[in-house]
């Protein structure tokens, strides 16, 4: 650069007044718009954040700002020395301004670990509430199903006896009356209508082998191994051995597998609530009198005598904020698949819960 | 079974980088001890040099920012973007006042016109001779940067407000 010239100082002036008056606008715009995001939503930590970042970007703004202003003020009023004994503040603060927005911007991947693990507990939370959901309406529909093919049986147990006896007096009745044409046309029309009831009343006890729509074949080995996957890390952290003794080959039954399952977990969940550190917690699965059966014992206090005889009954609960229908949902769970459980408790000794699931739905 | 299958967000590198060269300076300082002077005086460059290493962190900062609303994939939304693009332009911007403030030690009083006399700052003239003078003109307009810098913030947070109450 050769030839010398000189350029003004006041669009500098100019951009530095503009600028500055800008900066502490938008500085409290942003903050303010930050606060009111957070507030529309209080329980994202990303918008807190924000309200952090731009908390840290006004005090820069009023800082670095403010001051450039306040120097064009003082030395347009002839305040030179008043400006030199504050300029070492103001730098100083808008030096510390900066150090604030880098402590304020390096937590930012903390808080997107927070965000993330918030919507991953929210995402797993709605897909309980659904596979839950699922659940009641699989077993009100399992529950409506044999309440009707039960009402179906009563009906059909009731009707076929006088039925029988109807259909064996009519053809005694025709037997008796051979030379009356007429008359055993008649009969021979009322047979015929006593006959469809009885073809109606083979129908009805035909039900009980189609109430199985919801019901497959399970392992009921797999069922256990799956619920002791689940509550295995919380036995680890609450230090309480978890043995498990399954047999060795499949036991299958028809059933629902995740109603059972639910069923096997809550027991599990009760004993590891009721157990402490180095108890035990023994599941044993096996095959005995027709019956697949899951037993669940453990060292815990045991249940004491007078709670026992409630134990099944609904809304019954020890545990305070407990709703105390889980035992009771356990129980009709079980039943729904014509199986039953059984707990035996004495208190010092433990508990044992034993789940029997019959092999063939028919078998009583 | 894992405890939860939440993606862990990556570690940012540079921090442990820094924090490790940090540790090894302070070690330097343990394994070579000098005289001790107590009560250290701190002269006029100091704070200069503080302000000057400010700007670094501060562009390092706002660096790492933009960086994380890429890597979560928040840039794809308008209203992230346009705090990425206030990040950068607050990057941008302290690297040109750590310049600034270089540039400016350099600069003799007598380039300002008229010499002397009771003027404002304002109302002078800068002389021209070199490069440096010209730089030290150019980069005093630092204010080019911040201004779109904090509109964009309002603005990406006020359209994030707008998003949350559902009017866009």
């Amino acid at each position: 650069m050769n030839s010398q010239m000189a350029l003004p100082l006041w669009p500098t002036c100019v951009i530095d007044v503009v600028g500055s008056f800008g900066m502490i606008l938008f500085g409290i715009l942003a903050f303010w718009k930050a606060l009111r995001t957070h507030r529309l939503e209080h329980n994202n930590p990303r918008y807190s954040y924000l309200c952090w970042v731009t908390g840290a970007l006004l005090a820069f703004a009023i800082f670095r700002a403010g001051g450039h202003i306040l120097r064009h003020i003082l030395v347009a009023l002839k305040l030179d020395s008043l400006w030199h004994t504050l300029a070492p503040f103001c730098g100083a603060l808008n030096t510390l301004s900066f150090m604030m927005i880098v402590g304020v911007t390096l937590f930012m991947r903390d808080v997107e670990n927070i965000c993330l693990r918030l919507s991953e507990e929210r995402r797993k939370l709605e897909r309980m509430s659904k596979e839950i959901l699922e659940l009641n309406r699989d077993m009100e529909q399992i529950v409506s199903e044999r309440t009707a093919t039960e009402l179906a049986l009563r009906i059909a147990h009731q009707v076929r006896n006088p039925v029988m006896i109807i259909g064996g007096l009519i053809k005694r009745l025709s037997k008796e009356c051979p030379q009356k044409e007429e008359l055993k046309e008649k009969l021979s029309k009322i047979l015929e209508q006593v006959q469809r009831l009885e073809e109606l009343v083979k129908e009805f006890e035909t039900l009980m082998e189609k109430q199985v729509e919801y019901f497959r074949l399970e392992d009921l080995n797999q069922i256990v191994k799956s619920a002791l996957n689940l509550v295995s890390p919380e036995a680890e952290q609450k230090q309480i051995h978890l043995i498990s003794e399954l047999s060795k080959g499949p036991l299958f039954f028809r059933g629902h597998g995740q109603l059972i399952k639910v069923a096997v977990v809550h027991v599990l969940r009760n004993a590891l609530e009721a157990c402490g550190p180095d108890d035990v917690i023994h599941v044993k699965t096996g095959l005995k009198e027709g019956y697949n059966f899951v037993e669940i014992k453990d060292t815990g206090p045991g249940i004491p005598k007078e709670i026992m005889p409630y134990i099944f009954r609904p809304f019954y609960s020890t545990k305070g904020k407990r709703t105390g229908l889980g035992l009771p949902y356990v129980k009709q769970i079980i039943e729904e698949h014509r199986g039953k459980i059984i707990i035996e408790s004495s208190p010092g000794q433990g508990t044992t819960v034993k789940i029997y699931l019959p092999t063939h739905l028919d078998r009583q | 079974m894992s405890n939860s299958s939440c993606p862990e967000v990556q570690y940012f590198p540079i921090i442990s980088i820094v924090m490790k060269l940090l540790l090894f300076v302070l070690g330097l300082f343990f394994l070579t001890p000098g005289n001790l002077w107590a009560l250290q005086v701190h002269p006029h460059p100091e704070g200069l040099v503080a302000h000057e290493i400010a700007h670094l962190f501060f562009a390092f900062a706002m660096l790492l920012f933009a960086y994380r609303i890429k890597k979560m994939g928040l840039s794809s939304r308008p209203h992230w973007r346009y705090l990425q693009v206030a990040a950068f332009l607050l990057v941008i911007w302290n690297l040109w006042a750590f310049l600034g403030h270089l540039v400016s030690l350099k600069i003799s009083k007598d380039v300002f016109l008229p010499r002397g006399g009771d003027f404002h700052f304002c109302q002078k003239k800068i002389l021209i001779r070199g490069w440096l003078e010209f730089f030290y003109y150019i980069l005093k307009n630092d204010n080019l940067f911040t201004l779109p810098a904090f509109y964009l913030f309002y603005r990406g947070i006020s359209r994030m407000e707008s998003l949350l109450r559902g009017k866009t």
